[in-house]
C-alpha cells in the first residue's frame, strides 16, 4: 500500500504491479540523475535470519552498486574481541554446560532471553556446579543463581583484571596452557603486576575485594569452569575490552578448549551455506563507489566485489546521522527489510528528521509498525509459515528446515518473491537493469543454499533428510578449540594481539576507562521478557502480561527525587525524553534507572528517545563497523 | 445454465446444476444438518478430518539464541496449531 | 431494483478497494437502491477512510470478516470460517486459493448470496439455503459490523451511506426469506 504523505495514515491500495512499477521508476530515475545507484540504500538486520533472506542483499547487488548500512547493532565488539584473542568467535555446545563445575553468567539474562539453555544450567547446578551471575541488575537469572554479584555497569573488564591479578598472586593459573598454547602471557602478567591491584579493581567495579578474591580462587580451582559473556557487557565504549579481559580469565585458567569450560559468546560454525540468493552480479556497466568499501557481515561470507567499483558502506548504527550527512550522492531511496529502525535504531528524534530528507521509503514487513508508519510504500511480507528456507543458530549446533505450510496470506510475498518480481518489472521498463533471477518458488531458492560441506557437517544426504526433524552438527568435541589450534596469526591464544593494535586498541586486554557520564543517572534499556526487540510485543495476548512500560528506580534515588511508586515521570537527556510510570525496586543500583526496550502499540513509548548513537570500541575488524554503546547512556528523571 | 462472472470459481468443470448441487447437499449433509444454522452448536466434525492434518517443519527465524523448531499442523490450507 | 445487481455492487465495493471501483460500485448501489448520490463526497478522503476501516496497513478498525464478530476470540480462519467454507462447498463453490483469505470475508459472502439468488430460479429448494445463510449467518454479524464501521468512519459520506444500506438490505432480505419460507 502507498501512503500519501509519511505519517499521515492516509493509505491507498495499490497492486503489486503498481508498487513495483513506481519503485522501479524511482530506481531508474536515480540512476539517470546520479549516473550510479548509490542513492539507493538498504538497512536490514535480524527480523528474519532464514538463510534465503540474504536474497535482499542479492536484490540490491543485482540492481547495481548501492549504499549499504553494515555492521550490527548487537554484538560486534565481542566478536572482534574473540577474534583478536582466539582467531574466531567460537563457543562450546551449550548442551555441554552440564559438564561444568563452575558457571559464571556475566552480563546476560538467559532465564528470560535464552530459556532453553537454562535447562542445561539447572542440570549442572543439580550435579553440584556453582552458578554465579555478575550483572548490574538483579535479573531473573541472578535470582536462580547460587551467587549474585552486582557490578557497576561497564566495569566488567576491571573485575576480570582484578580476578586475574589474584589468580596470578596465588599462582593458580594453568602453566601448561599459558606457555604451550598462548602468546604474550608474560606481558599480560607484567601488566597485571604493574597496573592492577585487587583493591583498585574493587573500588572501580563496586565488587568488594574479598568477593573478588573468593570468585577468582573458586573459578581457578574448579575444573572445568566456564564463563558465558552476555552481549550486554560489550555494548559499551569499552565493551570489546571487557570481553577480552573475560576471555583472558578463562584462558589463563586453562579452561579454553575444554568440555564444560570455555569463554562462551557465540559461534558461526553452522553457517556454511552457499548464500546463493545473496551473491548476485551487478548489471553490466554499473557504476559505483570509488572507495574500497567491502561489505562485511558476521553471518554471511564477504560479498564478492568487482574491482573497479564498490558499494558504499555506512555504519548501520548511524542510520539517522548518515541519512542527514551522506552526500554525492545523498541517500534518496531507503529500502527497509527485516528491521524496524523506528523501534530499534538510536537517536530516534534525529531519525524522524532524517526520514524527512528521503525521497522514497520502502518498507517490507509483516506488521504495521512505527517504521511502516513512516514509509511511502509498504510491501506486505509473508511469515515463516508461508515460505521455504533453512535456519541455524549462533549459539546451539542444530539445523532446522522451514517448510511452506500454508498459502501466502492475502497479498503477502516473501523477500525473495519481491526481489524476483522487482527484477521482472524493472527489466520490462529497462532491459538489463537487474540480474536477479526471476524465480518465485522459495523451495528452489532454499535448495540452492545446501552444499556438501553442510551435508557432511550435519550428517545428511540432502536437505530432504531435514523433513524428519532438525539435525545436530557432527562435532568432534562439545568444546570449541579442543585441539588448541587457534585461528590467530600465531596459531595460539593471544593475550597480546598485534591485530588488536592494528585496529587501534591496546595489544593486551588492558583497563579502559568507561564512557564519561553525560547526565545524572545511568540509563539501561535491556531486553524485555515479553518480546524480541519490537517483535511479539504487539501480539494481543502479550499485552495481557505486559500492559504498559515502566521505568525502574532504586527507592533511595526515588526518595531523593520525591518520586513514589506509580508516579508518572519524565526521563530526559540530550537526545530526547520519555514519560513513563515509575516502579521502585532494589533490583537496580542507586545510580541506575532501567526501562525495558519494547514497542508498545498503544502508546508512543520508545527507549530510543534517550539513547544516542555513540560507538562501542570494537566491531570494525569482523563486522565492518563498530557496535553501539547502548548501555552507556545517561539521563535525569523528574516527576512528570 | 447461464452464469454470471463471479469471484468464486466453480469447484467442478461442469456448470452449476441441480445434480451437482444436490450431490453437494447430500455429500456433506450441510444444509440438512444445519437446522440451527451454521453458527449454532454444530459439533466439531473431527471425523471428517481424521488424519487430515498435513504436518510441516518450521523454525523460528528471529534473532534469538534458540531458533526453536516448530511442527505446524495444517488442514484445508489453514494453520491450526503448532507444536 | 435488481437484487443481483445490488449484491454485485456491494461485493465490488468491498472486494477491490481501489478508488475507481469504490466510485463505480457506489453509483450502482445508489441506483439499485433507488436513492440519489449526495453531491459533496470527498472521494480521496473516502478511500483513506475505507482503508483505515477495512484494509490496513494498520489494524483495520472494522474488519469486514464475519469471524471477527462471531468467533469468541474474533479469530479468523477458525470455526466460523470453516463453517462458511463448508457451506460454499455444499453448493459447489470455493475460493480460488484455499487458505489465503478467509471465506467469511464480506465480499465473498455477498458473492455467494448472489449465486444463490441466481440458482433459486433453477432450483427452488435453494431458497432454504439462502434463508439459512441470511438469517443464521449474515444477520448475526452484519449489524455489529455496520455499527463498528459507523462508529469509526468519521466524516465519511459514502461509506456511512453504504453501511446504512447494508443494514437495510439485511433487514429486508431476512424479512423476505421469512415470507418465502411461509410460501413454501
Amino acid at each position: 500500500m502507498k501512503q500519501m504523505g509519511r505519517g499521515t495514515g492516509n493509505w491507498k491500495r495499490i497492486s503489486w504491479d503498481e508498487a513495483l512499477t513506481e519503485i522501479s521508476q524511482k530506481i531508474l530515475e536515480i540512476k539517470k540523475k546520479d549516473d550510479n545507484l548509490l542513492g539507493m540504500a538498504l538497512t536490514k538486520y535480524s527480523g528474519n535470519f532464514g538463510i534465503t533472506h540474504y536474497g535482499v542483499e542479492g536484490m540490491m547487488s543485482s540492481l547495481g552498486y548501492t549504499t549499504r548500512f553494515v555492521g550490527t547493532p548487537c554484538w560486534p565488539a565481542g566478536i572482534d574481541a574473540q577474534n583478536f584473542d582466539m582467531g574466531n568467535m567460537w563457543c562450546n555446545d551449550p548442551e555441554d554446560f552440564v559438564k561444568s563445575k563452575y558457571i559464571i553468567i556475566w552480563g546476560g539474562n538467559p532465564a528470560w532471553n535464552s530459556v532453553h539453555t537454562m535447562k542445561f544450567i539447572y542440570e549442572a547446578q543439580d550435579k553440584g556446579a556453582k552458578v554465579v551471575v555478575i550483572d548490574p541488575i538483579l535479573t531473573q537469572t541472578a535470582a536462580k543463581a547460587d551467587v549474585y554479584v552486582r557490578i557497576k555497569t561497564s566495569q566488567d573488564g576491571v573485575l576480570a583484571l582484578g580476578m586475574a591479578k589474584h589468580i596470578v598472586d596465588k599462582k593458580l593459573y594453568d602453566k601448561e596452557f599459558v606457555t604451550k598454547y598462548a602468546k604474550g602471557f608474560d606481558d599480560y602478567l607484567n601488566y597485571l603486576n604493574k597496573s592492577v591491584t585487587v583493591e583498585w579493581a574493587a573500588k572501580e567495579s563496586g565488587v568488594p575485594a574479598d568477593v573478588i578474591r573468593q570468585l577468582a580462587e573458586e573459578f581457578a580451582k574448579a575444573d572445568p569452569a566456564t564463563i558465558w559473556a552476555g552481549y550486554g557487557l560489550q555494548r559499551h565504549t569499552n565493551g570489546g575490552n571487557n570481553v577480552r579481559a573475560i576471555d583472558a580469565l578463562v584462558a589463563m585458567t586453562g579452561n579454553i578448549g575444554k568440555e564444560g569450560g570455555g569463554a562462551r559468546y557465540g559461534h558461526l560454525q553452522t553457517w556454511g551455506f552457499n548464500y546463493n540468493a545473496m551473491v548476485q552480479k551487478q548489471p553490466k556497466g554499473s557504476k559505483g563507489y570509488l572507495g574500497k568499501d567491502i561489505i562485511k557481515s558476521e553471518f554471511a561470507n564477504d560479498e564478492a566485489q568487482a574491482a573497479a567499483y564498490a558499494n558504499r558502506t555506512i555504519n548501520i548504527n548511524k542510520l539517522a546521522e548518515s541519512i542527514l550527512t551522506t552526500n554525492e550522492p545523498p541517500i534518496r531511496l531507503l529500502w527497509v527489510a527485516c528491521k524496524n529502525p523506528f523501534a530499534q535504531d538510536f537517536d530516534r528524534p534525529k531519525l524522524l528528521k532524517a526520514f524527512e530528507t528521503l525521497e522514497m521509503v520502502v518498507v517490507v514487513d509483516q506488521f504495521f509498525n512505527e517504521t511502516v508508519q513512516n514509509a511511502d510504500i509498504v510491501l506486505p511480507s509473508t511469515t515463516l509459515f508461508e515460505e521455504n528456507t533453512v535456519n541455524v543458530s549462533y549459539w546451539h549446533y542444530w539445523i532446522g528446515l522451514n517448510e511452506k505450510a500454508i498459502p501466502n496470506q492475502y497479498e503477502a510475498k516473501s523477500d525473495l518473491q519481491i526481489a524476483a518480481l522487482l527484477s521482472k518489472k524493472i527489466n520490462e521498463l529497462d532491459k538489463g537493469s537487474c540480474t536477479f533471477p526471476q524465480i518465485t518458488d522459495t523451495q528452489v531458492w532454499m535448495e540452492k543454499e545446501f552444499n556438501d560441506g553442510i551435508h557432511k557437517f550435519f550428517g545428511i544426504k540432502s536437505w530432504k533428510d531435514l523433513k524428519d526433524g532438525p539435525r545436530k552438527a557432527k562435532i568432534a568435541s562439545s568444546a570449541s578449540w579442543s585441539d588448541k589450534k587457534f585461528g590467530t596469526p600465531s596459531g595460539k591464544y593471544e593475550f597480546s594481539s598485534d591485530q588488536a593494535e592494528k585496529f587501534g586498541h591496546t595489544k593486551l586486554p588492558e583497563f579502559k576507562e568507561r564512557r564519561k557520564a553525560y547526565d545524572k543517572f545511568r540509563v539501561l534499556t535491556p531486553h524485555t521478557q515479553f518480546g524480541l526487540h519490537s517483535q511479539f510485543v504487539n501480539v494481543d495476548y502479550m499485552e495481557d502480561f505486559n500492559k504498559e512500560p515502566y521505568v525502574y528506580i532504586n527507592p533511595k534515588a526515588a526518595k531523593a527525587k520525591g518520586i513514589k511508586e506509580g508516579d508518572m515521570v519524565k526521563v530526559e537527556n540530550k537526545v530526547g525524553n520519555v514519560t513513563v510510570k515509575a516502579r521502585l525496586t532494589e533490583n537496580v543500583a542507586v545510580d541506575v534507572i532501567l526501562m525495558y526496550e519494547a514497542w508498545f502499540k498503544k502508546g508512543d513509548f520508545n527507549v530510543q528517545n534517550v539513547v544516542d548513537d555513540e560507538s562501542s570500541d570494537m566491531g570494525t575488524f569482523k563486522t565492518g563497523a563498530p557496535g553501539v554503546a547502548i548501555h552507556d547512556q545517561f539521563a535525569d528523571i523528574a516527576k512528570a | 445454465m447461464k452464469r454470471e462472472q463471479g469471484l468464486l470459481k466453480n469447484t467442478s468443470d461442469c456448470s452449476f446444476n441441480r445434480r451437482t448441487f444436490l450431490k453437494g447437499l447430500v455429500a456433506t449433509g450441510a444444509i440438512a444438518s444445519m437446522p440451527a444454522g451454521i453458527l449454532h452448536a454444530k459439533p466439531w466434525e473431527r471425523t471428517k478430518y481424521e488424519g487430515g492434518y498435513k504436518t510441516f517443519r518450521n523454525a523460528c527465524p528471529r534473532n534469538c539464541y534458540d531458533t526453536c523448531s516448530i511442527k505446524s499442523f495444517v488442514k484445508d490450507g489453514v494453520l491450526e496449531f503448532v507444536e | 431494483m435488481d437484487r443481483v445487481k445490488l449484491l454485485e455492487a456491494f461485493r465490488d465495493f468491498f472486494h477491490y478497494g481501489t478508488l475507481d471501483r469504490l466510485i463505480d460500485s457506489y453509483a450502482v448501489i445508489k441506483t439499485e437502491s433507488n436513492t440519489t448520490i449526495p453531491a459533496d463526497i470527498d472521494w480521496q478522503e473516502e478511500e483513506y477512510t475505507f482503508n483505515r476501516l477495512f484494509v490496513g496497513p494498520s489494524t483495520p478498525l472494522a474488519p469486514a470478516v464475519a469471524s471477527v464478530y462471531l468467533d469468541p476470540e474474533g479469530q479468523i480462519q477458525g470455526k466460523v470460517t470453516s463453517q462458511v467454507r463448508d457451506f460454499y462447498d455444499s453448493i459447489g463453490l470455493e475460493l480460488p486459493e484455499i487458505g489465503s483469505e478467509p471465506e467469511d470475508s464480506l465480499a465473498y459472502e455477498f458473492d455467494v448470496c448472489r449465486y444463490l439468488l441466481l440458482l433459486i430460479k433453477e432450483v427452488p429448494e435453494i431458497i432454504e439455503a439462502y434463508d439459512e445463510f441470511i438469517n443464521e449467518h449474515m444477520k448475526l454479524w452484519l449489524p455489529q459490523f455496520v455499527q463498528r464501521g459507523l462508529e469509526n468512519c468519521g466524516d465519511s459520506v459514502a461509506i456511512r451511506d453504504v453501511l446504512g444500506l447494508i443494514n437495510e438490505w439485511i433487514k429486508k432480505e431476512s424479512e423476505m426469506t421469512d415470507m418465502s419460507k411461509e410460501l413454501i
